[in-house]
């Protein structure tokens, strides 16, 4: 009960930050600022990232252990529900993206709307909120019980420290990354360098997953 | 079905919950087994039911060993600890999403468990507003529902009255005499004598007698 309530706590706050998020960048007067308020790091840190991740978290409430042992097999199980997050990833990530493309259509002269640099993001973001998803549910399966009851708020927590902390102290200090980035500043690097790298990280978070579920106490 | 449970040891984090505990069980009989809280009841059945990796020992299903060859014994029901369920479904609602992964039990026959442990399966009250009775009465019925030849239940009459309970004994016999397996945990010993074939007492992690 106590969870449920500080989730949708959360999930008010974020639907505030969301709506204020989303009004200020209708506002713009020009399509070019409506694009670039739409790619800011912020809406991608307060917005989607937190209201995916209370998806995900949404997702792993189903996996009670009665249904693990009728699925019979853990890395079965553990696939499973990675597959229904990836699928929900899609879909929020859809519906993002035909909101960001109507508004727009509504507000400007369609040849003004920046159709191509919204859609040209798409797989970027897509990627990123995989990652994102694979790392709270290893976060969830963590041998630490801190670690694993706080697992989804870590998944927020990690893509805030990286942008704004880990990364801006760097480019602050001198040591501009405008080409190599950690997790998720990624999504911000301009270069077909992105692909690989983010596919990488997607790789290696799955192998690491399904290497911790075969091995995992269900306490 | 036989179950042979050999020198299992399981550490978590420095601490040592169960220590060399040998046991065979074999189906047609209700074991029992006892032990005040902390004593390794319930991490004992979790190994048993493939839920925990033994950190030393093994675990044998007809001879086939678990987290080898087996990742969960087959045909298992259990109830481990605290019922957990969906709280914004109904109780007929879980018990569907679990009957939906194996297909081998009815709506109509959850309906008629439902009915058989007082509940009312046409209720839309969600899990949320059940009693913790109520809640363990779900539990029972996700673990027998689907006929399981196995069945792993820890503390299976918390916060049921007493004819539930009776009911229950009668329910447990008449499996017991189908040749199925049980094996519950209970703290009150009482439970435990007037229904197993077979006891078992536990103390910090090691089984006494």
């Amino acid at each position: 009960m106590k969870r449920d309530c500080l989730i949708l706590g959360c999930v008010i706050v974020f639907g505030i930050l969301a709506i204020q998020g989303s009004l200020l960048s209708f506002s713009s007067s020009e399509a070019f600022f409506y694009m670039n308020s739409v790619d800011y790091d912020k809406v991608f840190l307060f917005f989607i990232i937190p209201a995916h991740i209370f998806g995900i978290a949404w997702i792993d409430k189903y996996i009670l252990y009665p249904l693990v042992i009728r699925i019979g097999n853990r890395r079965k199980s553990m696939l499973i529900s990675c597959v229904w997050k990836w699928c929900f990833t899609f879909l929020f990530l859809c519906i993002w993206y035909s909101f960001l493309i109507l508004l727009p259509t509504i507000k400007f002269p369609i040849r003004e709307t920046p159709l191509f640099q919204i859609v040209e993001n798409f797989p970027r973001y897509f990627m990123a909120l995989l990652i994102s998803a694979n790392l709270a549910t290893i976060f969830k399966h963590s041998k630490v019980p801190a670690v694993s009851s706080m697992a989804h708020f870590i998944a927020v927590l990690i893509p805030l420290i990286e942008m704004n902390g880990i990364r801006r102290a760097l480019t602050l200090s001198g040591y501009g990354l405008h080409k190599f980035g950690f997790l998720y500043s990624w999504v911000y690097i301009k270069g077909n360098q992105v692909y690989p790298a983010l596919l990488v990280i997607f790789a290696l978070t799955i192998v690491y997953l399904f290497r911790i579920s075969a091995k995992r106490d269900m306490l | 079905m036989k179950i042979k449970v050999e020198h299992l040891t399981k550490k978590i984090r420095g601490t040592m919950v169960l220590e060399d505990i040998n046991l065979e069980f074999s189906s047609g009989h209700i074991y029992g087994i006892v032990g005040k809280n902390g004593s390794g009841k319930t991490m004992l059945l979790r190994a048993i039911a493939g839920l925990i990796q033994p950190t030393d020992g093994k675990v044998l299903i007809d001879d086939q060993e678990l987290n080898h060859r087996l990742t969960f014994p087959p045909d298992m029901g259990m109830i481990i600890e605290k019922p957990e369920f969906l709280n914004h479904l109904t109780g007929l609602e879980n018990l569907k999403l679990l009957a939906d992964i194996k297909h081998v039990v009815s709506v109509d026959e959850i309906r008629s468990y439902m009915e058989q442990f007082d509940l009312d399966p046409n209720s839309k009250k969600t899990m949320r507003k059940y009693s913790l009775g109520m809640k363990q009465k779900i539990a029972i019925i996700q673990a027998i529902m689907e006929k399981q030849q196995l069945l792993i239940l820890d503390e299976p009459f918390n916060a049921l009255d007493e004819a539930t309970v009776e009911m229950l004994y009668e329910i447990f016999r008449g499996f017991r005499d189908e040749g199925r397996l049980l094996i519950l945990t209970s703290h009150h010993a009482e439970d435990i004598e007037q229904l197993c074939d077979n006891v078992c007492f536990m103390e910090n992690g090691k089984v006494k007698r």
